[in-house]
């Protein structure tokens, strides 16, 4: 049965727009902290805290790529859904590790706190906004097809 | 007497001339009527159509349907009637392509607001009428992924979700081929039959037979056949 | 099908000429919220600078100003020392009201201590612009081996850290200012004398000439008192000192800014103008091209009144959409950068508190929101004048 806003989601050019973005930024969470900001294991001595999250985010990194592909070539919903789920909880661990669990260095103007906890905030935040939108086009697709399928089964 | 129309008189700008589309017309019609106005392009057939349903004011003359005086009345009133009682299937291509077919037909319906229980019934009542109409199967898809035919069934699906006491169509079979012509005519003999009065403009003469009365425009006069 | 799912539909239906309309109230919403914030930033950057620099003078030693600046501004510590009888001159120096003494010394970078952080010890006797703001802070004078330390350093109350070797308490915390008071530890006398003996010990430390000596005199000079001449006459008398005028330089600082302020101000609401002048625009073509539509949703019975509203219903979720997602993205991609800014821009720039960015931010979202239901009024007002049949026969 039509209804209102009867908008195909399910479409090729939906799942470039998500999986794109989601895979390019799970690359930039996994390289940046590491490489570019150089979170390095001690400085004069002194052990960086970074260092362990800047290798905790190269795996979290990896992972949303992963999840960020399989939701690009995923066909069908159900894939899709689980996909940016999946994105969606790793985008909240890349948060998790610098404030959290693995944490960062004692001196707020280090360039952990002024350059790599921002990025990782702006990168997580936007990777959950895509998942949730990803995971919500996917649960929509699944209703309709659900739908469909009781009204011609009647 | 559901329509009476007298001395009704409609003109236009044309440049720095006035140009009178309709001139005069007078006729009435009760509920049993179905009218068929032939004329060539030009005649006032459409001008005087849009008089008859309340979408232009005249310029002289009045049209009492159902005793009210359609260009007295406020545009809420007009508006109400256009949505119940009086029903258009406009010349040409007049779905909306950001509703799906189902969504086109009862669209009518929402316009002022559904209530709760009302929602499933009017669905209900799309799905019947386009059954009906031979169509059921693309209730889902968009009107411009249908035939012309198609298209024209699903306006007159549309035309009838309010069940109107007077259904108003211009040029309902315009380019289409005989066969889905005389199709959508036999349906509006069939909804006649069942009680809603029916004026059809057309400037094909051979649909005259399924019409009770003709009538014919030229230059803005009307005059029964 | 309400009005409201009518114009999501409608709006739906244009995919991309919704993400075109809606990326630029977005990027309105996110240069409005930007400038806003930078600007208030600024002036809050600079009003907090002339709060804490309470002294009207500042006496330190020549060569040392580059050190008292990167102290001050910037957070970077260093130590440095004015002779016990320049102190002592400087105190009984024409024109000057009151003087009271501070110790700077920065800790090394070393697990000896628990960061790089700058000390100031300051007397409670004689003193006039530490004690004011620890009042105000709601902070207790630090005793022996209590320190109070600025927003900056990761420790909180009753937690202890390293200095020298020697653990030292906290005991009250300063709130945020921007400038390097949030990397600093301020202690009183009797710990700074703890402390410098303990410095003493390393390698590298440089040594206090005597015991009377001080890093900074601050002062309260005599109303009235032409600072130009004041500042000679010091210069004159007392070989080896400089002096600083602190609310010069902050009132220098504030005319400097009003321009940047007004600059960053005025180009978002130029912004804002240019953004609801292409929404009329786009509105008035894109009404026009949609004429056919509303002349059907009239001949199916819709009032006029009707076709406004769903021309309202789509401007708001546009206007909505827009602007949430602009101020959205600013909050999580721009304003976690805050505290690059306050590092870059030391003194001059000082994020306000929550109780103003929130309805700031607030106030930017439902302005550019607004610039969609603004755009549709004005190009809308003749949609429902126009006679119907004839919106109909122009497509027909």
């Amino acid at each position: 049965m039509a209804s209102v806003g009867d908008v195909r989601p399910d479409s090729k050019t939906g799942r470039n727009i998500l999986g794109v973005p989601i895979l390019v930024i799970g690359v930039a969470i996994a390289v940046v902290p590491r490489l570019v900001y150089q979170a390095f294991e001690s400085m004069d001595g002194m052990v960086m805290q970074c260092y362990a999250t800047a290798n905790a985010e190269i795996a979290v990194g990896a992972a949303i790529v992963i999840f960020g592909g399989l939701y690009f070539f995923a066909k069908s919903a159900t894939l899709r859904l689980t996909a940016s789920l999946l994105a969606l909880l790793s985008a909240v661990f890349a948060l998790l590790f610098p404030t959290a669990l693995t944490g960062l260095c004692g001196d707020a103007h280090m360039a952990c706190h002024t350059l790599t906890l921002p990025m990782l905030i702006a990168s997580s935040s936007l990777i959950i906004l895509f998942s949730l939108i990803g995971a919500a086009l996917s649960v929509r697709t699944l209703l309709r097809a659900t739908r469909e399928r009781r009204a011609s089964g009647l | 007497m559901l329509l009476s129309v007298s001395d009704l008189k409609r003109t236009y700008r044309r440049g720095e001339r006035m140009f009178s589309a309709v001139e005069d017309v007078a006729f009435a019609m009760d509920g049993k009527d179905f009218i068929c106005i032939t004329g060539e392009s030009g005649s006032g057939k459409s001008t005087l159509l849009h008089l008859l349903t309340g979408l232009l004011k005249p310029d002289a003359g009045r049209v009492l349907f159902e005793g009210r005086d359609i260009a007295a009345l406020s545009d809420g009133e007009r508006s109400r009637l256009r949505n119940g009682r009086i029903a258009c299937v406009p010349q040409g291509y007049s779905l909306l392509n950001n509703f799906s077919v189902l969504d086109n037909v009862r669209l009518p319906r929402c316009l002022y607001g559904e209530k709760r229980g009302a929602r499933a019934e009017t669905l209900k009542k799309a799905e019947r009428l386009l059954a009906r109409m031979g169509i059921a199967p693309l209730a889902a898809e968009r009107p411009q992924n249908l035939s012309g035919g198609e298209q024209r069934r699903v306006a007159i699906a549309r035309s009838l979700i309010a069940d109107p006491a007077l259904l108003v169509a211009d040029e309902p079979t315009g380019d289409l081929d005989p066969k889905t012509a005389t199709s959508i005519l036999e349906f509006f003999a069939e909804i006649h039959g069942e009680g809603t009065a029916i004026v059809m403009v057309t400037h094909e003469r051979e649909r005259i037979p399924f019409a009770n009365r003709h009538f014919v425009m030229d230059g803005g006069r009307l005059w029964e056949e | 099908m309400s009005s409201f799912s009518i114009a999501r539909n409608n709006l739906l239906h244009r995919p991309f000429r919704l993400c075109c309309l809606a990326a630029l109230i977005a990027v309105t919403a996110f240069v409005i919220a930007g400038g806003t914030l930078f600007g208030l930033g600024l002036r809050n950057g600079v009003a907090s600078t002339a709060a804490r620099l309470g002294a009207d003078a500042m006496f330190l030693p020549v060569g040392a100003e580059r050190n008292l600046e990167g102290a001050l501004l910037e957070g970077k510590p260093s130590t440095f020392y004015l002779p016990g009888d320049a102190v002592r001159a400087l105190s009984e120096l024409k024109g000057v009201k009151r003087t009271s003494p501070q110790l700077y010394i920065s800790t090394f970078d070393s697990a000896h201590c628990g960061a790089l952080v700058q000390i100031i010890g300051y007397d409670p006797e004689t003193d006039f612009v530490v004690t004011p703001w620890l009042k105000e802070n709601g902070s207790s004078e630090p005793g022996r081996g209590e320190i109070v330390i600025g927003s900056d350093i990761n420790l909180a109350l009753g937690e202890k850290m390293l200095l020298f070797g020697a653990s030292c308490v906290v005991v009250g915390k300063l709130e945020r200012t921007g400038m390097g008071f949030d990397a600093t530890v301020f202690v009183g006398k009797e710990t700074a004398r703890m402390l410098i003996d303990e410095y003493e010990t390393y390698i590298g430390a440089i040594p206090m000439p005597d015991e009377n000596a001080a890093s900074v005199v601050t002062a309260e000079i005599e109303d009235g008192l032409d600072h130009e001449t004041f500042v000679k006459e010091v210069r004159k008398e007392l070989d080896g000192v400089n002096v600083i005028l602190p609310q010069a330089i902050i009132g220098n600082l504030a005319r400097n800014l009003d321009l940047t302020i007004g600059v960053l101000m005025g180009i978002p609401a130029l912004l804002w103008v240019l953004s609801a002048f292409v929404l009329v625009i786009v509105s008035t073509i894109t009404l026009h091209e949609r004429k056919r539509e509303f002349g059907v949703l009239r001949a199916l019975g819709a009032t006029r009144k009707k076709l406004l509203e769903i021309l309202l219903a789509e401007s708001v979720l546009l206007g909505v959409l827009g602007a949430g997602a602009g101020v959205l993205l600013f909050c999580v991609t721009a304003l976690p950068f805050n505290a690059l800014l306050e590092s870059k821009l030391a003194s001059e720039y000082l994020l306000p508190s929550a109780d103003v960015t929130v309805p700031v931010l607030i106030a930017c979202f439902l302005l550019c929101a607004a610039g969609g239901p603004i755009a549709a009024f004005a190009s809308a007002a003749g949609i429902g004048r126009a006679e119907t049949s004839l919106i109909m026969r122009e497509d027909v």
